[in-house]
């Protein structure tokens, strides 16, 4: 067992610093995007034999205030007197957790205790939020203070290095989606507290719009999340551009580091986004290409080139969501894994694919989904990206009937499309010491 | 994000179940039919070759889980070059062997010979893994429900039927050190590796493998390894699903028919009872520093004495201990270090192996931090448990944590036949699993007190600092140091 605290990373949550405050110049002009844009909605999933109760409610941020969703976290978690006595009575009275974490594009507030006590949830997640938030100046520096040497850290990390190369490649410098842990760092030393508790409460005042999940067994009845409507609310300065890569194949990159033992090799591709028809298909290509699939049949079993591969959607910027496919693999073997993998998405863009393959990624992604049904937390991970995205969560069989319905062709066009030289757009990059770089093409 | 890996309780009650009783003619013996703490039916099976299977019957579950165990891992294997320990005897296994064994299994085998034709055969029923620890091995299979029995039957031939030739091994000795050099990216690693063999005497990457230890293994070692490891009485199933939608006694024909017939080796290299031994020396701290340029912070890791599998009591004190010191509500931890504002975060890991155990506790600090004070305050923080036992509204706050933590891990079937098998032979029984929220339910302040005491002595840890490079300014200053 092991308890932490809060802890953000890229790689685990998704979290990518952004700063957004007075004083501090945004780039770029775009039309305005208010939180309060969408109407209230939320859903109950019924799992009978769940022994506890959990809930999400979302609040949508401009994405680029991501850092200063993480401030406001801070300020939930350990705001003032009254929030620490606040939950630890929930704690000791009711064996209820309720604690907030801070995504690139929304504040999650999490809920988790038995389901006896679900009907006064609402109330409470209502309490919590509205607590006053007069933490001490100098208590906050000292979570500032963590927080940036939590920055300092991963700034440092070879795999934080390749990603931040990796998005300046792909979105252009001076974007919001490519700002660096460097800059990111530069912003949050300026950030006073009123700052975040005046941002707080224009966001809090514009709750018209949070999504929420409960998932609870049949003897609760449905949950109805608080809503406030109140408060002007808070305006995005910017949006992004989306990638600044002309169609195409761009790259590779190359970041040079001594200090890692094996070379990193990164993909970003363009990716359909969770509301988009054709997501469900990316979704049965992303089972496709992961696990036992492509990229493991290819560079593993008939090359012996890597042990793992990790993939992950990237929808920080729900706008412009990314499909990342990273490897690492031995410095001499490294120009080979790279042509290998070039030569798998060639072979993928072209939709040399057997109905067979699409077939089995079905059947893979059936049982990963149906694996996820049995916990009230796995059911919220599987619907967070859809309640983000403004839709409703799905059931278990809503899930696989929307797999089902996704058909070979579905998959061969979308892998023509994102794949493609004339209409995808696709970055690559290799972080690896100098003399491995130097044996690899020029871009 | 996924990444590829290979690594890696109220009263029961007894209740019929599955139409299978102790009058049955079969050889193999119902030991006991519970309902577990779930209120799932659980069935304990014991063949008189030792092997054991357990039975979890989930109405309705939208998948079933498998795994097979053997109840010793790396452990048994010499220590690699330039680690040797007095705490294990030399037993003739290379290093790593272990792992490699791991994934030779499900390259080909008796039933069929195309290379890697068993994982694809695997493949197409659902998703499978294995796992090598240093005291365990599991294989796991998840599956729809109506797939159990096909799933059951190829994993029975992966595991019972090896061939050990050569175009197997030396494609899985590529993955081995592919997997190794993955897993050894950060210079956390080499910390926590250093941390581990502080603590235990054994290195932490022993169960990976090197890829010089790996290269000497032949088809040889791995058949001698096989054949005296992977024995019945060492060995269990563990199912856990909707059994409804299989035949049950088709599917226990078939484990007898396999497992069930195994005979036990008579000749061992190895003592049975081999496990990981922790080393600390009573009232002398063990310090050392680790310097590894890719750091840019202090990084501190510190391993106390803690109870085993079998300590069940202090076992739960600990869970409770480790809740306590950095629970985001409680945590009284993380206070204490933040007096000095400068702490960036710290985790607790209660990890109990067969006869012993470690409370692990990382510290990460800017460089201008001083480890000895960090020290200090954890110790004092201990100490103060030893003292003042934990106020009681905290305590059933904490205990009511403890008992959601539980039943959400319990209600995943891959998870749970994960906690099954490593109860039932870590611990050598499914008691405290099956007794978990009574034990819970009863625990004092005072019991994790008493724990604290027996475990906890003054000035006894191995501390591990990580710095970026050897730099007066940041030694060490507390304790002995060897």
């Amino acid at each position: 067992m092991t308890v932490g605290y809060f802890y953000p990373t890229a790689e685990n949550t998704g979290f990518y610093p952004r700063a957004y405050f007075e004083g501090y110049t945004l780039r770029g002009v775009s039309p305005a995007f208010s939180v309060a844009q969408t109407g209230p909605r939320h859903d109950n999933i019924v799992l009978p034999q769940s022994y506890d109760l959990a809930g999400r409610l979302y609040i949508p941020i401009p994405h680029e205030h991501g850092l200063m969703g993480v401030l406001m976290t801070q300020l939930l978690n350990h705001g003032s007197r009254q929030t620490d006595v606040f939950l630890k009575s929930l704690k000791e009275r009711e064996g209820i957790t309720l604690e907030t974490n801070g995504y690139a594009d929304a504040l999650v507030v999490s809920i988790n205790g038995p389901a006896k006590a679900a009907v006064s949830w609402p109330a409470l997640i209502e309490q919590y939020l509205t607590l006053p938030l007069r933490n001490p100046p100098d208590q906050f520096s000292i979570q500032r203070e963590h927080l940036l040497h939590e920055l300092n850290i991963q700034r440092d990390q070879p795999s934080i290095q390749l990603n931040e190369k990796m998005m300046t490649l792909y979105f252009g410098e001076n974007q919001e989606d490519s700002r660096s842990t460097s800059e990111s760092i530069e912003a949050l030393g300026l950030v006073e507290v009123n700052q975040v508790t005046r941002y707080y409460q224009n966001l809090l005042g514009s709750l018209s719009a949070p999504a929420a999940l409960f998932v609870h067994p049949q003897s609760v009845s449905d949950i109805v999340p608080p809503y406030q409507n109140q408060g002007r609310g808070v305006q995005s300065k910017t949006v992004s551009p989306g990638s600044r890569i002309e169609p195409g194949h761009v790259g590779p990159v190359k970041v040079p580091n001594q200090s890692v033992n094996q070379s990193l090799l990164q993909w970003l591709i363009r990716a359909p986004k969770v509301t988009d028809p054709k997501y469900p298909a990316f979704m049965v290509l992303m089972q496709l290409m992961e696990d036992t699939g492509l990229i493991h049949q290819t560079l593993r079993t008939e090359a012996g080139l890597i042990y793992g591969s990790m993939t992950e959607y990237i929808n920080q910027n729900p706008q412009h969501p990314v499909y990342r496919i990273q490897f690492a693999v031995d410095f001499d073997k490294t120009p080979e894994a790279l042509k290998l993998f070039q030569q798998l998405l060639s072979r993928v863009e072209k939709g040399q694919l057997k109905e067979e393959q699409v077939k089995k990624a079905k059947e893979k992604l059936r049982l990963d989904i149906a694996s996820h049904w049995q916990t009230a937390q796995d059911i919220l991970d599987l619907n967070q990206s859809r309640l983000a995205a403004g839709m409703r969560a799905f059931s278990l069989a809503q899930w696989l009937e929307i797999i089902d319905r996704v058909s070979f062709s579905e998959v061969k066009a979308l892998c023509k499309d994102i794949f493609s030289s004339k209409t995808g757009r696709t970055a690559c990059g290799v972080l690896a010491p100098q003399f491995v770089l130097d044996r690899l093409p020029t871009q | 994000v996924k990444v590829t890996s290979h690594f890696r309780p109220s009263q029961s009650r007894r209740a019929p179940v599955f139409g299978l009783n102790q009058s049955s003619s079969k050889p193999l013996s119902l030991q006991y039919e519970v309902v577990g703490p779930l209120g799932y039916p659980l069935s304990l099976y014991r063949f008189p070759n030792g092997f054991q299977v357990v039975l979890e019957n989930r109405a309705n579950a939208p998948v079933s889980s498998l795994r097979v165990f053997m109840n010793t891992g790396s452990i048994i294997e010499d220590a690699m070059s330039g680690s040797v320990s007095s705490l294990y005897p030399q037993s003739g296994f290379k290093p790593g062997a272990t792992h490699l064994l791991e994934h030779v299994l499900y390259t080909h085998n008796q039933a069929d010979r195309r290379l890697n034709g068993i994982a694809d055969q695997l493949d197409k029923i659902g998703q499978f893994n294995a796992h090598t620890t240093p005291e365990m091995v599991d294989h796991e299979m998840t599956c729809e429900p109506s797939q159990l029995r096909p799933a059951l039957s190829v994993m029975t031939k992966a595991v019972l039927s090896p061939v050990f030739d050569g175009s197997g091994i030396s494609q899985e000795k590529r993955n081995v050190n592919n997997e190794v050099a993955m897993r050894h990216h950060s210079a956390e690693s080499g910390l926590q590796d250093r941390a581990f063999q502080a603590s235990t005497g054994r290195a932490l990457f022993q169960t990976g493998g090197r890829p010089e230890d790996i290269e000497t293994i032949t088809p040889r070692d791995l058949a001698a390894l096989y054949k005296e490891t992977y024995q019945p009485e060492k060995m269990a199933l563990v199912v856990s699903g909707d059994l409804s939608r299989v035949n049950l006694t088709e599917m226990l024909t078939d484990i007898e028919a396999s497992f069930g017939r195994l005979k036990n080796s008579k000749n061992q290299s190895y003592d049975n009872e081999v496990s990981l031994k922790t080393q600390f020396i009573h009232a002398q701290p063990v310090v050392q520093t680790v310097y590894d340029s890719r750091l840019s912070y202090c990084n501190l890791m510190l391993s106390f004495p803690a109870p085993s599998y079998r300590d069940k009591v202090a076992r739960l004190a600990f869970y409770v201990v480790a809740n306590y010191l950095t629970d985001p509500v409680y945590g009284i931890l993380k206070p204490a270090l933040e007096r000095s504002g400068n702490v960036i975060n710290q985790s607790v890991a209660f990890n109990p192996s067969k006869k012993s155990g470690t409370l692990d506790i990382e510290i990460h600090a800017p460089l201008q931090s001083a480890p000895s004070w960090m020290t200090l305050q954890v110790l004092q923080t201990l100490a103060l448990l030893k003292t003042q036992p934990i106020p009681r509204e905290v305590f059933e706050g904490i205990k009511k944590t403890l008992t959601l933590q539980y039943t959400v891990l319990a209600q995943r079937t891959d998870k749970n036949t994960l906690w099954l098998g490593e109860e039932l032979l870590k611990s050598g029984s499914l008691s405290f699993y099956l007794a978990c929220p009574e034990l819970l339910q009863r625990l004092t302040p005072e019991d994790v007190r008493r724990a604290l005491c027996h475990f906890i002595q003054e000035n006894t840890y191995t501390a591990t600092v990580g710095l970026p490079s050897v730099d007066p300014g940041f030694a060490y200053k507390e304790g002995a140091s060897r």
